[in-house]
């Protein structure tokens, strides 16, 4: 090998194990940094812990904040016996049988207005008015009407999410490109084919969208139907023990209640990973709650 | 030369024809749904007045004529002015106090990430549960004065102004921060110049939609402990099967959320009179 190659041959090396060392740098750094923060995330959450512990009995009366160990004991308690599950359930049943039955008629109710002609309009300020009430003052309401048992927590789980998946779809409906509908058309395409093959597909991202963002309602109609009557559900469970003073059990109610609804947002994930179609359009329909 | 202008002016006759007949079109279209709404809110007024003692029991709906007297008797007799003012009070406060403290808290982060890093999963965690669950809780540390009612409003309004606040802050471009750093630019300026004007439309959305939200939590509030306010009328006056004075507080309800939105709105276009961003993503 000529000495000028094998300088050129090392100094190719060189610069390969320079760039291969830095990139090793950087990848430890960000390692390093991530695991930084997870570090201070757990210290976060023993020192809150710790002085949550410390406070109680000491600076705030026992009585209101309870303890965190108090907690955890009143959490698995409650987990062990069955008592959770049996209120657990029942909130499940009153959230997905309200969500089930908003979802659809939303649906259903977008797709009837839509064949009216004019009917989007004439019906757009009742809508707007209903969907700005707040429902949750409806409650007592919706109670004397429909009784103590699972139809008036159905029915307000259903009231929070219809209106939402009502303008949803309408907003979807009105993203239907207007060159491939005329398209369709002129081949002599039927209504229900436009409706099956463009207008439905179109829609669909905005009809998830709202999907998605409806399913903390429908739980929040639950809880509150709990609140004002019932024997059963957590928002019973989580009333009841507040109105003893019973304040371990409180939190234990609210700890069970995030992980449910963490566990509700996983599946959620999973199912939208599952199913690719689910990608609404970036923003669409998009609102914190 | 003559030609061309008659022919202009024939063009300019046709197209004013075309413009006229679009127009007419438009008001007869116009004319149709407001003739449309009047019927549709006629049949609902008829059929609820036709419906209420035939098929469902009185009591239980009322009908519109007794909510109109009801509301009227709420006004005449001055029994709606304490829960009225109860109510506004509780509102107004807590969701100064949470937009404030939302706003704060976004900034804060948008000028620590380290931290926002750090607390995310704890926000995650908190603005999971539902803040309706936090009422027994909240009533119970605050007592059944007005205290409760304002922390929860806050609460309701801290969230969705923070959370959105802070999405604003994470739509930020970065290559427009580096550029910007690049050219020589402060954390003050890059602050001013690009994460605010990037984040205020989210801030404002945020703040509308909190509006509806500080008044379910105050009425939450109410339901739970009460013995004033505008939740407290709809609560009581049901449990005592007098559904009109229910319904009439209800009326009251909406149009102080619905009278809130419009002055909101207002103040946002004030401020923002080129930025319309922030109605994006509304649902109506």
């Amino acid at each position: 090998m000529p000495p000028d190659a094998q300088d050129a041959a090392a100094a190719l090396s060189r610069e390969q194990f320079l760039l291969a060392r830095e990139a090793h740098d950087v990848i430890t750094r960000r390692r390093n940094a991530q695991w930084r923060i997870h570090v201070s995330q757990a210290a976060t959450l023993i020192v809150l812990l710790v002085a949550w512990w410390a406070a109680s009995g000491t600076l705030i009366d026992r009585l209101f904040i309870s303890d965190p160990i108090s907690v955890i004991r009143a959490f698995i308690k409650v987990a062990l016996d069955g008592t959770l599950a049996f209120h657990l359930q029942r909130t499940l049943v009153e959230m997905m049988c309200g969500y089930v039955i908003g979802v659809t008629a939303g649906i259903a109710t977008a797709i009837a207005i839509s064949l009216i002609p004019w009917g989007e309009k004439i019906v757009r300020p009742l809508m707007i008015g209903a969907f700005a009430i707040p429902k949750v003052a409806l409650a007592p309401l919706i109670i004397v009407w429909f009784g103590i048992f699972l139809l008036p927590k159905v029915l307000l789980a259903a009231s929070l999410v219809v209106f939402i998946v009502y303008f949803n779809t309408l907003a979807g409906f009105a993203n239907v490109d207007a060159d491939t509908l005329a398209a369709m058309r002129v081949m002599g395409a039927s209504r229900s084919a436009l409706f099956r093959k463009l207008i439905l597909p179109s829609a669909a991202p905005y009809i998830f969208a709202a999907m998605r963002i409806t399913l903390p309602g429908a739980l929040i109609g639950a809880i509150i139907g709990e609140f004002i009557s019932s024997n059963r559900g957590i928002g019973y469970f989580i009333a009841e023990a507040s109105s003893r003073y019973d304040t371990a059990r409180v939190f234990a109610g609210i700890l069970s209640l995030l992980i449910f609804v963490l566990l509700l947002n996983l599946v959620v994930s999973w199912l939208e990973r599952r199913a690719s179609f689910w990608r609404p359009a970036p923003g669409a329909g998009e609102m914190k709650r | 030369m003559i030609a061309a202008d008659v022919a202009s002016e024939t063009e300019v006759k046709l197209k004013d024809a075309a413009l006229r007949q679009v127009r007419r079109g438009r008001l007869i279209a116009g004319a149709g749904v407001s003739v449309g709404r009047a019927v549709l809110i006629a049949a609902i007024l008829g059929l609820w007045t036709y419906a209420a003692g035939r098929w469902v029991d009185h009591d239980a709906v009322s009908d519109p004529l007794a909510v109109l007297g009801a509301l009227r008797s709420l006004v005449v007799t001055g029994r709606l002015w304490p829960d009225l003012w109860q109510t506004v009070m509780e509102v107004v406060v807590g969701y100064l106090a949470g937009a404030a403290a939302g706003a704060l808290f976004a900034s804060l982060f948008a000028l620590a990430p380290s931290v926002e890093r750090v607390l995310r999963p704890f926000l995650i965690a908190v603005y999971a549960i539902p803040k309706i669950a936090l009422a027994p809780l909240i009533v119970m540390w605050f007592g059944l004065g007005i205290a409760p009612k304002i922390i929860l409003a806050g609460a309701f309004v801290f969230f969705i102004v923070f959370m959105n606040a802070v999405s604003g802050i994470e739509s930020v471009n970065p290559h427009h921060v580096n550029i910007i750093r690049v050219m020589g630019a402060g954390r003050l300026a890059v602050l001013r110049k690009i994460v605010l004007p990037t984040a205020i439309p989210f801030l404002v959305l945020g703040m509308r939609l909190a509006v509806p939200e500080a008044m379910v939590g105050a009425v939450i509030g109410e339901f739970i402990s009460a013995n004033r306010g505008l939740g407290y009328v709809v609560y009581s006056a049901s449990n005592e099967l007098n559904t009109a004075v229910s319904m009439a507080a209800l009326v009251v309800l909406v149009l102080v959320v619905a009278l809130a939105d419009v002055g909101l709105g207002m103040i946002e276009s004030a401020l923002m009179p080129t930025h319309q961003a922030g109605r994006e993503g509304r649902v109506v």
